[in-house]
């Protein structure tokens, strides 16, 4: 999941000075000093800590809640979802509605706990999955329980058949689902009877429990898909929200759904997502008090953080950004050159500094929220004498040119880029950094076309470094350009071969180790989101994900 | 007059072509909608090529261009890769929103720009004449975004007087939302408009039939409109005419800065995107837009300027 640095989809951090607020300097630094000038006049901090037990944050949990739906709550959103079929779409920030109006086949809950009733986890029955239970009858054979009583928002019942369309619709050419890839190990899905159905994988899939808990498994109406328009001008979903108005690029307006079936009702009347690109104008409509819920960035907190109104929390991400190294061309083909590449980056001081804090080194390309990632591992110590042993033992004449492509259009990648390449620098290298627009930048990563050096940056929805390790260190995958290591691939074929999750932790671990000592590249911390919340929000969730859960929350007034 | 007009719709048709292949070559160069779409997956090389055949990206480039044309003839420019609606009814959705802003931008700059202007030429090296020239400076220097946010601030954040961004609901709700985005992209055009218009007023006052005029006694009021304004419009025209493309095209930034949900927002969505359906019908739409404007002001000038005749 390659994802471009802007807007909230991916949280870039600038260095703020002093807790009081930014500098004047800062201000004219950073954002064109708009954030600063809107900062003026708030002099109080308030930023409020991360509360509950998991990952995700829990705002503002006291008060009485209303026994029927009441109020409004305003989310602000970068992108427009473009289309509201679930299954038609692909994007990570659509997880912000899609919960609402669609419920997956499993549930995942914002603290990112799978409700597959193992090793201590809820039942399936507790969550707000469509699945009431499964099992494997062997490694291709999955049978599914459906949950009873369930209808869609125009009345048609959700049954075993509904399942077997959707999935037949999601992998049809004609409806050229960008998610269909993801459900592809799907051989068929068998009717059993009203309630039960059995998918036929192809071949082994080890994360597909996960995979059915968001994205194409926010199951769609048999009949209603059919209709003409679904997605554009008819949309209906079995979540506690239904949608009652899309304008393209303007809003999303969604309204309490009475018939919701889940043992958690809606109590905020109305959702209102309303598209705001620009990052300036989400600021200054969160300040006027128009937007409840934007995520921003680093440079904005200062102007939120002496509103009396809105709260901050910061939130760890799924995503971690890092260097790609080009193990195929010269001089990042040689094994010295990478690790003197690793040794020299003085990552605490980047994250201290120009990220201002929030972020977390990471030992991989792995978040702490992903199965495989190890907590035992230790990221790359910033050692400039050993990177510059290392590049003394490359054999080559130093300074050592490296070129350092990074996306454009974001002037915090470019800072980033821009203290990468000093501290490069300092040991020996000469590094020259390009900077790409986003489209050709990928096609030149996915093709090999890129320098030496690439910033990436990825998280993996499902949390499985299966999502991740797969496409970015197998050979000939579509996100690796060229590294290749054959016991690495042969882990990362061997790992899809059971469900054994034992077993695939053990092949993380090795394949973890190789990496490491290969260094095809240098994955350097995990993001932190920011998100600016109003106070009138009650008992709301935030998930690292972004998937969120809007039953049980409300608002005040 | 007919044949002229005729000459002119033969010629746009060939423009419009050139536009097409520029339109649909550039967007095939620079970069594969099929990567953007699947960028928050993992997909295989195979999975990547089987989205590539569904969209039917994976034909010759030739056999597109033709399908594209083919379509574009029956007004089909095919469907987003995004939106998954028909690529034109995209647009076409999109362009009230634009001509509503682009139309107020208009009226304000004009409102502004010809009063000013008057003013501006007639009290030449006075402190109106000097405060009007730095007023339209500034609005001239002033970037839209940079401008847009300080009213934004100034209006929305703390007079609350205005909506930050969006259409707002209603008659009045739209009014109110419609005046910063207008009078942002209204100022600089003002500030072109003043500046035109004066130095053509200034160099109308100075002919002899002005002076003639005078020393035949007209009041001032009527050598001024009689006269000279009618000599001294017939650039501003020109330019006020091409201008409105202009408008048309250069509100991108003010609607990305107010939520503004029009055709400069889509566009610039859909070339990031590399939603290739969307692109062409806009651009294609866009260019006969600013081809029948420019016919539309060669035919008001002749009416204005008995001087100006008709050619091919």
């Amino acid at each position: 999941m390659a994802r471009t640095p802007s807007g909230d989809e991916q949280i870039w951090v600038t260095r703020l000075t002093g807790a009081a607020g930014p500098t004047r300097r800062d201000l004219l630094r950073y954002g064109g000093g708009v954030a600063g000038l809107l900062a003026f006049g708030f002099p109080a901090i308030k930023v409020a800590a991360q509360d509950g037990e998991g990952p995700a944050a829990l705002v503002n949990p006291e008060g009485e809640a209303p026994t029927e739906p009441s109020g409004q709550l305003t989310i602000a959103l970068a992108f427009d979802p473009t289309n509201l079929d679930s299954a038609a779409t692909y994007t990570v920030s659509n997880a912000r509605w899609e919960g609402a109006v669609y419920s997956p086949l499993t549930f995942r809950d914002p603290n990112l706990v799978l409700y597959d009733g193992l090793d201590g986890r809820p039942s399936p029955a507790d969550g707000f999955g469509l699945a009431e239970s499964w099992s494997y009858t062997d490694d291709l054979t999955l049978t599914m329980k459906l949950k009873e009583g369930i209808t869609f928002h125009d009345g048609e019942p959700l049954n075993a058949a509904t399942i077997q369309a959707h999935f037949t619709r999601l992998q049809d050419p004609e409806l050229a689902s960008p998610q269909a890839f993801n459900y592809s190990t799907i051989e068929s899905v068998e009717v059993v009877d009203d309630y039960n159905v059995i998918f036929h994988f192809n071949t082994v899939d080890p994360v597909m429990i996960t995979k059915f808990a968001g994205y194409g498994a926010y199951i769609t109406p048999a009949a209603g898909s059919q209709v003409e328009g679904f997605g554009t001008e008819t949309v209906t979903g079995t979540g506690p929200y239904r949608v009652v108005e899309y304008v393209p690029d303007d809003h999303l307006t969604l309204e309490a759904w009475d018939g919701f079936w889940g043992s958690q009702k809606p109590l905020v009347q109305r959702l209102l997502y309303r598209v705001i690109p620009d990052d300036n104008t989400r600021l200054a409509e969160l300040l006027a008090g128009n937007v409840d819920l934007a995520s921003i960035n680093t440079n904005q907190v200062a102007p939120i953080e002496g509103n009396p109104d809105l709260s901050i929390f910061r939130i760890g991400s799924p995503t971690v950004s890092g260097l790609r190294l080009d193990a195929t061309q010269a001089p990042t083909d040689n094994l010295d050159v990478r690790l003197a590449i690793a040794h020299a980056i003085d990552l605490p001081t980047i994250i201290d500094t120009i990220l201002g804090g929030y972020a977390t080194p990471v030992p991989v390309w792995q978040s702490p929220f992903s199965f495989g990632f190890d907590d035992a591992l230790e990221p790359y110590a910033y050692d400039p004498d050993l990177a510059a042993q290392h590049l003394a033992d490359s054999g080559l004449e130093t300074p050592v040119t490296l070129t350092f492509d990074i996306l454009s259009g974001n002037s915090q990648v470019r800072e980033f880029a821009d203290a990468v390449k000093g501290f490069l620098d300092a040991v020996g290298f000469n590094t020259e950094i390009r900077i790409q627009e986003s489209a050709t930048y990928f096609d030149d990563y996915r093709f090999g076309n890129l320098g030496n050096i690439c910033w990436f940056g990825w998280g993996g929805w499902t949390l499985d470094y299966d999502n991740t390790y797969y496409s970015m260190h197998k050979t000939g995958e579509s996100y690796n350009p060229g590294f290749s290591n054959a016991e690495v691939d042969d882990l990362l074929v061997q790992q899809r071969t059971t469900l054994d999750q034992a077993e695939r932790l053990d092949i993380a671990k090795q394949i973890n180790a190789i990496l490491i000592a290969e260094a095809p590249d240098v994955a350097l911390y995990q993001s932190t989101t920011l998100w600016a919340v109003s106070n009138r929000i009650h008992n709301l969730y935030i998930p690292p994900d972004e998937r969120f859960w809007w039953a049980g929350a409300w608002v005040d007034g | 007059m007919a044949r002229f007009i005729l000459r002119r719709l033969a010629a746009s048709l060939v423009v419009l072509i050139g536009v097409s292949l520029l339109v649909f070559i550039t967007m095939r160069l620079s970069g594969d909608p099929v990567q953007l779409l699947l960028r928050d997956g993992n997909p295989s090389q195979e999975d990547i090529e089987r989205l590539r055949a569904a969209l039917k990206l994976d034909r010759p480039l030739p056999e597109q261009y033709v399908t594209f044309v083919a379509g574009a003839v029956r007004g089909d420019f095919g469907e987003s890769l995004r939106y998954r609606t028909p690529a034109m009814e995209a647009v076409l959705s999109r362009m009230p929103a634009t001509l509503q802003l682009s139309l107020a931008a208009y009226l304000f700059a004009l409102m502004l720009a010809i009063p000013a202007g008057i003013i501006s030429a007639l009290r030449r090296g006075g402190f109106v004449d000097f405060l009007t020239r730095l007023i339209a400076l500034i609005g001239v220097s002033f970037p839209a975004f940079w401008l847009g946010l300080l009213l934004i601030l100034l209006f929305a954040v703390r007079l609350r007087w205005l909506p930050v961004s969006g259409r707002g609901d209603g008659f009045v709700d739209g009014m109110k939302a419609l005046i910063l985005p207008a009078v942002t992209l209204g100022v600089a055009y003002a500030a072109t408009l003043m500046r035109l218009l004066r130095s053509s007023l200034l160099e109308a006052l100075s002919q002899d039939y002005v002076r003639t005029a005078r020393a035949k006694g007209l009041r001032g009021r009527t050598v001024l409109l009689t006269h000279v304004l009618r000599n001294a419009l017939i650039p501003v025209i020109t330019v006020a005419g091409l201008q409105i493309g202009f408008l048309l095209s250069g509100s991108v930034v003010v609607e990305v800065v107010f939520s503004w949900p029009g055709v400069g927002r889509l566009v610039v969505d859909s070339i990031g995107q590399r939603d290739y359906p969307i692109v062409q019908a806009a651009v294609v739409l866009l260019a006969a837009l600013l081809i029948m404007i420019n016919l539309a002001v060669d035919l008001i000038l002749v009416a204005v300027d008995p001087r100006v005749r008709l050619t091919s």
